[in-house]
């Protein structure tokens, strides 16, 4: 036994409730140790000292109709009887221990979460169109984001294209009310979009998102009357920014990284 | 079931006669182990009252996990502790976090009795004097072992901490009573025998 092993169980031993094999051990080193062996004798010998303590008793008189005092002094402060306390928490006359409710709030707890994530994982993101924020029912994570970011880049493309088809000469005056409300909506849905992607490796497609809105943004101002080249416009700043290959590159890329397909329904409320 | 645990199971269905009954059984090791807590006969007597009180509140609570007695005994260590906080500013005596070899002076209490010899009442003093010298925590650790024989794994379950706590907290009282009380080794004729 070490010195540190023998002072370890010296309070064990001074009140003998060292194991028989333990208290040999003890015994031997105190033997063959002078530091231990005067540390410990030290100490018993300040508990004789402490055994010498008196207690002051109360007076006798303390002690007679003392329970009546307690019971007055429960009654002063209007304590409930023990039995009429837990009659608040019984249960069609049955006792319901109090941890049975930590388990109902828990169960509780749990059934709403599976609820939640049933009814609600794919609503990612809701625009709130005065301020431009991102008010989701579900928290904002890098999966939620890539969910929102393939339909987003999916519809963008759609509108973008639906325009830059458009041949101007079967038409006297092209309207483009439809586009350019769909435009709105995603300068919106992108800006929410564009304030989420914050890490490094998703800066192509905040760029990307930002070029995006500067047409959409072009597109949705636009006044449409007759002798503005509308799509000739939109054409150029397409053009100009590879947007529709840039498109077609980050749909690539998200869908290999594994994040959600855009098979999966994304709701936007808008 | 055990008389105790009968008049246990009584007074939790609301039995005010049970539960005097069960007063009236430890009132005394309550009040010591308040007068050990506190070294003062006044405030042992009103916490131990304080002490039935709370157990009068909290009975329904009691499972029988533990025994009556150890209840008790965590719910007067309890109360100790927080009329100590109610009264740290009056108090002259150390914190836990106040350092061992700090020296404050204050007067020494006086524990006498007129029926000791002048030299007892003076050990009594230094006794008392050198148990206040140690923080709450030792001192609960030291009276439930040494006054009232609770073995350290009782401590450790009255108390809800670790047995290795229990054990450290006793060592560090133990060394700071031995300093505290060095002279009266010599006194007692001790020393010789070291």
């Amino acid at each position: 036994m070490t010195c540190q092993q023998c002072r370890d169980r010296i309070i064990a031993a001074l009140y003998n409730e060292l194991s028989g094999d333990e208290k040999i051990r003890f015994e031997s080193h105190l033997g063959t140790c002078k530091e231990c062996s005067r540390m410990y004798a030290e100490m018993d010998e300040t508990l004789r000292i402490m055994d010498k303590r008196e207690r002051v008793e109360p007076e006798d008189t303390s002690w007679s109709g003392y329970e009546d005092r307690i019971m007055e002094k429960i009654r002063e402060r209007e304590l409930p009887a023990p039995g009429k306390e837990r009659e608040k928490f019984a249960f069609r006359g049955a006792w319901v221990p109090s941890w049975a409710y930590g388990i109902a709030a828990l169960l509780l707890i749990t059934i709403g979460i599976f609820l939640g994530r049933s009814l609600f994982v794919n609503q990612v993101t809701a625009v709130n169109p005065e301020k431009g924020q991102l008010t989701s029912s579900v928290p904002v994570t890098s999966d939620t984001i890539n969910a929102a970011v393939l339909p987003y880049l999916e519809r963008s493309r759609n509108v973008l294209l639906g325009i830059i088809n458009t041949d101007e000469t079967t038409y006297s005056q092209p309207v483009f009310e439809q586009q350019q409300r769909v435009s709105r909506q995603l300068i919106q849905q992108g800006a929410v979009i564009r304030a989420a992607l914050k890490k490094p490796d998703q800066q192509q497609v905040r760029q990307l998102v930002q070029d995006l809105e500067v047409i959409l943004l072009q597109l949705a101002n636009i006044e449409v009357k007759p002798g503005v080249p509308v799509v000739e416009l939109v054409r150029k700043g397409v053009d100009r920014n590879s947007i529709l290959l840039k498109i077609n590159l980050e749909e690539m890329k998200v869908k290999s990284d594994g994040t959600p397909s855009t098979k999966k329904k994304t709701k936007y409320r808008s | 079931m055990t008389d105790e645990q009968l008049l246990i199971k009584r007074a939790r269905d609301g039995d005010g006669e049970a539960f005097c009954e069960l007063v009236k059984r430890s009132k005394i090791t309550v009040y010591r182990l308040a007068y050990d807590l506190t070294g003062n006969r006044q405030d042992a007597e009103d916490m131990s009252q304080d002490v039935f009180v709370k157990a009068y509140q909290s009975i329904g609570k009691f499972r029988g996990d533990s025994r009556w007695k150890t209840w008790l005994y965590r719910i007067t260590v309890n109360r100790c502790m927080d009329h100590h906080k109610t009264h740290k500013r009056d108090s002259m005596e150390y914190d836990d976090d106040v350092q061992a070899n700090t020296r404050v002076e204050f007067p020494i209490p006086r524990h006498t009795a007129p029926d000791r010899s002048a030299e007892a009442n003076i050990i009594q003093n230094h006794i008392e004097h050198a148990l206040n010298r140690l923080s709450r925590s030792e001192r609960s650790v030291f009276v439930l072992r040494h006054y009232h024989d609770l073995s350290l794994r009782q401590i450790a379950e009255t108390l809800d901490v670790a047995e290795g706590t229990v054990k450290s907290h006793l060592f560090r009282a133990l060394r700071r009573l031995q300093q505290e009380l060095s002279f009266y080794r010599k006194d007692l004729g001790l020393e010789e025998r070291s």
